[in-house]
């Protein structure tokens, strides 16, 4: 038998998602924060369990593939108990952290108080030539200042680097010499150019300082998760999740790659699933307590963006684009100063106190107080029943902020509460999908969190969207997205090499010696992984940019190599396609390269099932009164764990589990697929 | 810059200058209510004490966190039997062995830590220590000798001790022995306090000394090896064993019942010993307005090595929102 599980650690959760022996087990467990290997022993034990095996040594035996995906590097960020870090940078450039005049870089004073980072004499010209190289005695006496002053890792990076890396490696050469590797008192090093080949010192030395601030407790978990798993007969390299959407083993990971690894492997599981119902465009909602974050997948594509923030520090990195269009269960309803009218957010009563009808001392009206008002959550069976709500609190609170200052009734403010969220959240999904050249009434909206269920209709609604998919894996979604990843590498190469149609065959040469180093690198790594050549796939990118052009662009190359001076002219035509601004300049140059190796991995697979009828009776578990459009129903109620393929569940009605309610407005119906996802027209 | 919580409780038992008054409450069933899971659940699981001792502190945001408050738990390790009330209360203990025929040296506290829910205590202290521990101090609770010594012994000791007797002296001794133990084990685990919480001293009249000195030396004497401070928290004192109990020697006191601070203040002063103004239990039943008045009261006192407590342990039916208004009250001082 062989198995395959995906792990997702969270800030609260610990999620499984597990296949093998035809069946597919979702496992849930409390993250444990001072110990996280131990809640993904837990999670692999309480997958054991469902499969029948006494313990997780039986079911590791047979797994197959073991991915996982983690939340520590952002929380260790969040919470600031990384270590003291030191920066060596160019001196007279460098010592805000490389911030553009009349700017200050985030990173300062958040992960490194400004005092330790130390300016260096060195200089590497804008061709990439070293000019002045750094001083054994000045980077020998700045390193030992940072220390004394309890630097514990140290991050060199200067001006310049990625042209020419040579000063960075001098300055390594430098310090171990007199801290060498094998000694106690070795000072952990980093070098910005091992980290990012981004031109821009700003956001190169900001991944950097991140990388190195994250390093530790990550490399300390995942390290003993792997070695964990080794001593209890699993066979195979525990693989991580990166928020490019890509696997990797724990050795060819970097702490920052696993930074929103989460929410990215959530995108991927979308995209999987997009192709698996053949749907093109896709807009992905996940609606959690404090924030709803939307994703596109557009032209069966997943959306990338460049550019990212991490705590609120910049960095520059290709990875799925996620964002946070604003409020969830817990955003505070409440009334404008000025104007008298409603407003949602942006504040939030977050998960404490939460909001008032979970009696933690909440004293202000939320989304989720709307909900229980309108008998949308059932306040005996929020989280399966582990949470009781208050819903006279909820409705007390309700009356008082928002009903009696409008002379409205309570169900009627809370209505409003409800359809306020939506119409908020409803003006940046559409601005978001318009925004990539969609229009909203040709997407399809994939919802899942904890709250997905209670928003989407009518988020969708007041989107423009008609169709939506619910899925039973929705409370373990990003554990799910994380098994349609493949093992990825990227590699780059910086540069500036000139093209023009006039270039000469020795420039089409470089271009390709550059490229095969690489390939060559990729095929070595994916032969670490257990992969063979003829199995990895690769794709190239060509980063150009012109003498006056304003910013790079990003041209993906069909094959790997260029064959001559055709090849030359095609790119240098697309340039100018895609370009912005700045084709007309006669100086256009090659900046980057990049390519991406993958190998695939084996991804989940469902069953089809056939259709029972659309009677959805057995499903039944009774109703409650809810009220909607100026009045209360008798509304029915389902357990969605019970609905069968070909079940319809017509509107108005709630299809409650454990983790989520899904609400079904009138006029709309609620259908079980054949892979038993809901779908709601 | 403002301090830390943890700097803070550190600052006050050296007796510094504070940016403000440190707040430490006996918060622990009070803790499960909160997280909505039984008492004796919370009790008896690490990851669930933890976790609800966490959500506790993140929702009202006091000084310190106390570990544990649970004056059955070392006489369940000693074969006592508990009563758990359906009412959330804390565990009640029913059965005396030293009353039914065992003997004080049958007692066998050779592997006390890892007896009854000793372990689930640790392992809860150790997770407490590692996520909250660099920022907020966590403190150690233990139940004083003769609170134990009472629940081996039942009702009976207090005359025996009040008469003298050997046997009763040896069980209020072998109580403070295990004390000791998981005096030593909380402050490897890396405790900022040693609290040893003792409910009825005053019944011992003036002999409060006499009987309490020994076991409570050797326990302030294992913490201060390990440099941590020590706490005596006495539930039911009158004013005329302020003396008394301050002779006892620890860091700080914290003492319930009706008190005249300023005596209570002199005198704790005097011997350079921390004390608190503690908040009636009785107030954070009642009604929310009750108690604005009452802290603003306990906050009139400035001097150095005072803080705000609680009397006891605050019970599991307190109200959530004098909870919190008790926090806005404190923060609004702070802020003036």
């Amino acid at each position: 038998m062989e198995f395959n599980m995906d792990i997702d650690t969270g800030g609260t959760f610990t999620d499984g998602f597990v296949r093998g022996n035809g069946r597919t087990e979702l496992v849930k467990v409390d993250t444990t924060p001072h110990d996280f290997t131990l809640c993904f022993m837990q999670c692999i034990e309480e997958a054991a369990k469902k499969f029948g095996y006494e313990s997780a040594s039986e079911l590791l035996a047979q797994m197959n593939t073991l991915r996982l995906s983690t939340t520590i590097g952002t929380n260790t960020m969040i919470q600031g108990n990384g270590p003291k870090l030191g920066l060596l940078v160019t001196r007279g450039l460098g010592e805000n952290g490389y911030a553009p005049a009349g700017t200050s870089n985030p990173a300062i004073d958040f992960l490194i108080p400004e005092d330790m980072i130390i300016g260096i004499d060195e200089e590497i010209s804008e061709s990439g030539e070293p000019v002045h190289a750094p001083e054994s005695s000045q980077v020998l006496s700045s390193v030992k200042n940072l220390l004394e002053r309890g630097a514990r890792r140290i991050v060199v990076s200067l001006a310049r680097s990625p042209l020419n890396p040579a000063h960075e490696k001098k300055c390594r050469e430098i310090i171990l010499e007199d801290y060498p590797a094998h000694y106690l008192g070795s000072v952990p090093l980093l070098l910005s150019t091992e980290i990012s080949s981004e031109t821009d010192d700003q956001y190169r030395t900001n991944a950097a300082l991140i990388d190195a601030y994250i390093h530790q407790e990550m490399a300390h978990y995942l390290y003993k998760a792997d070695e964990d798993i080794r001593n209890r007969r699993y066979r195979w390299p525990l693989l991580i999740v990166h928020a490019t959407g890509g696997v990797a083993r724990v050795a060819k990971t970097k702490a920052i790659d696993t930074c929103d690894s989460g929410p990215a492997a959530g995108l991927f599981g979308a995209a999987y699933l997009a192709r698996l119902y053949e749907i093109e465009n896709v807009v992905t909602v996940d609606v959690g307590g404090t924030s709803t974050d939307i994703g596109l997948i557009a032209r069966g594509e997943l959306s990338y963006t460049t550019e990212r923030k991490m705590s609120g520090v910049p960095v520059r990195e290709r990875v799925i684009e996620t964002i946070s269009i604003g409020g969830g269960g817990s955003s505070i309803a409440s009334l404008d100063e000025k104007t008298g009218k409603l407003r949602i957010g942006p504040e939030s009563a977050g998960a404490i106190p939460g909001p008032v009808c979970y009696s933690l001392g909440g004293n202000r009206p939320t989304v989720a107080d709307a909900w229980v008002t309108l008998g949308y959550i059932d306040p005996d069976y929020f989280l399966g029943g582990r949470r009781k709500l208050d819903a006279d609190q909820a409705r007390d609170v309700i009356k008082e902020q928002i009903a009696d200052p409008l002379n409205i009734t309570v169900e009627e403010a809370a209505e409003a509460i409800v359809n306020e969220m939506s119409s908020q959240s409803a003006e940046s999904v559409k601005d978001f999908i318009t925004g990539k050249g969609l229009e909203a009434k040709g997407v399809t909206m994939f919802a899942f969190g904890g709250a997905g269920g209670l928003a989407c209709t009518s988020l969708a609604k007041a989107a423009g969207i008609g169709k939506i998919y619910m899925f039973p894996f929705g409370a373990q979604f990003c554990a799910f997205g994380s098994s349609c990843t493949d093992v990825l590498h990227s590699y780059s190469k910086v540069y500036k090499l000139a093209i023009s149609p006039d270039s000469e065959d020795s420039v089409v040469e470089e271009f390709n010696k550059a490229v095969r180093e690489m390939t060559d690198d990729a095929y070595f790594d994916m032969e670490g992984e257990g992969f063979k050549k003829e199995n990895v796939s690769t794709i190239l990118e060509i980063v150009m940019v012109s003498k006056n052009g304003t910013s790079p662009v990003i041209i993906r190359w069909p094959s790997i190599t260029m064959s001559g001076k055709e090849d030359i002219e095609t790119l240098l035509d697309r340039y100018r396609s895609e370009a912005a601004s700045g084709t007309a300049d006669k100086e256009i140059y090659v900046q980057e390269l990049r390519l991406q190796a993958s190998s695939q991995l084996t991804h989940p697979e469902f069953p089809g099932h056939s259709p029972v009828g659309e009677n959805p009776e057995e499903a039944l578990k009774g109703t409650r009164p809810a009220y909607r459009d100026g009045k209360y129903r008798d509304v029915p109620v389902y357990e969605r764990t019970l609905l069968k393929c070909g079940n319809i569940v017509k509107g108005m009605a709630f299809i409650e589990s454990a983790d989520t309610t899904i609400l079904i407005p009138p006029g709309r119906t609620y259908m079980v697929n054949k892979y038993l996802s809901g779908v709601i027209e | 810059m403002a301090q830390t919580s943890k700097e803070l409780v550190k600052g006050l038992f050296e007796h510094k200058d504070l940016t403000q008054i440190p707040f430490i409450p006996w918060v622990c069933s009070f803790a499960a209510k909160l997280e909505q899971v039984p008492v004796q659940t919370m009790l008896s699981d690490a990851g669930t004490l933890s976790r609800a001792l966490i959500n506790a502190h993140k929702l009202f945001g006091y000084d310190a966190i106390v570990n544990i408050f649970d004056p059955g738990l070392e006489a369940e390790a000693c074969g006592c039997k508990l009563d758990w009330p359906d009412t959330g209360a804390l565990p009640e203990v029913v059965s005396h062995p030293l009353s039914e025929g065992a003997a004080v040296y049958d007692l066998d506290t050779s592997d006390f830590e890892n007896q009854g829910r000793i372990p689930v205590v640790l392992e809860a202290t150790k997770r407490l220590n590692i996520i909250k521990g660099k920022e907020v101090a966590i403190a150690g609770v233990i139940t004083g000798p003769l609170t134990l010594a009472r629940h081996l012994k039942g009702e009976a000791l207090i005359d025996d001790l009040n008469q003298g007797n050997d046997e009763a002296e040896d069980i209020i001794e072998a109580a403070g022995s295990i004390g000791l133990k998981l005096c030593r084990s909380y402050c490897e685990i890396g405790m900022d306090l040693i609290v040893v919480a003792e409910e009825t001293p005053g019944r011992l009249g003036t002999r409060i000394s006499q009987v309490l000195a020994s076991p409570l030396r050797s326990i302030w004497n294992v913490a201060g090896f390990y440099n941590v401070n020590t706490l005596l928290l006495s539930k039911g004192c009158s004013e005329e064993y302020i003396e008394p109990i301050l002779d006892l020697q620890a860091d700080g006191i914290a003492l319930s019942g009706n008190m005249d601070y300023s005596r209570l203040k002199d005198a704790a002063l005097e011997r350079n010993c921390c004390f608190a103004g503690s908040i009636p239990l009785s107030v954070l039943l009642d009604e929310a307005s009750l108690v604005e008045d009452t802290v603003k009261e306990c906050l009139v006192i400035k001097d150095k090595g005072f803080f705000l407590s609680t009397d006891w342990e605050i019970p599991y039916e307190t109200n959530v929102n004098n909870m919190h208004e008790v926090m806005r009250v404190i923060r609004d001082n702070r802020g003036s």
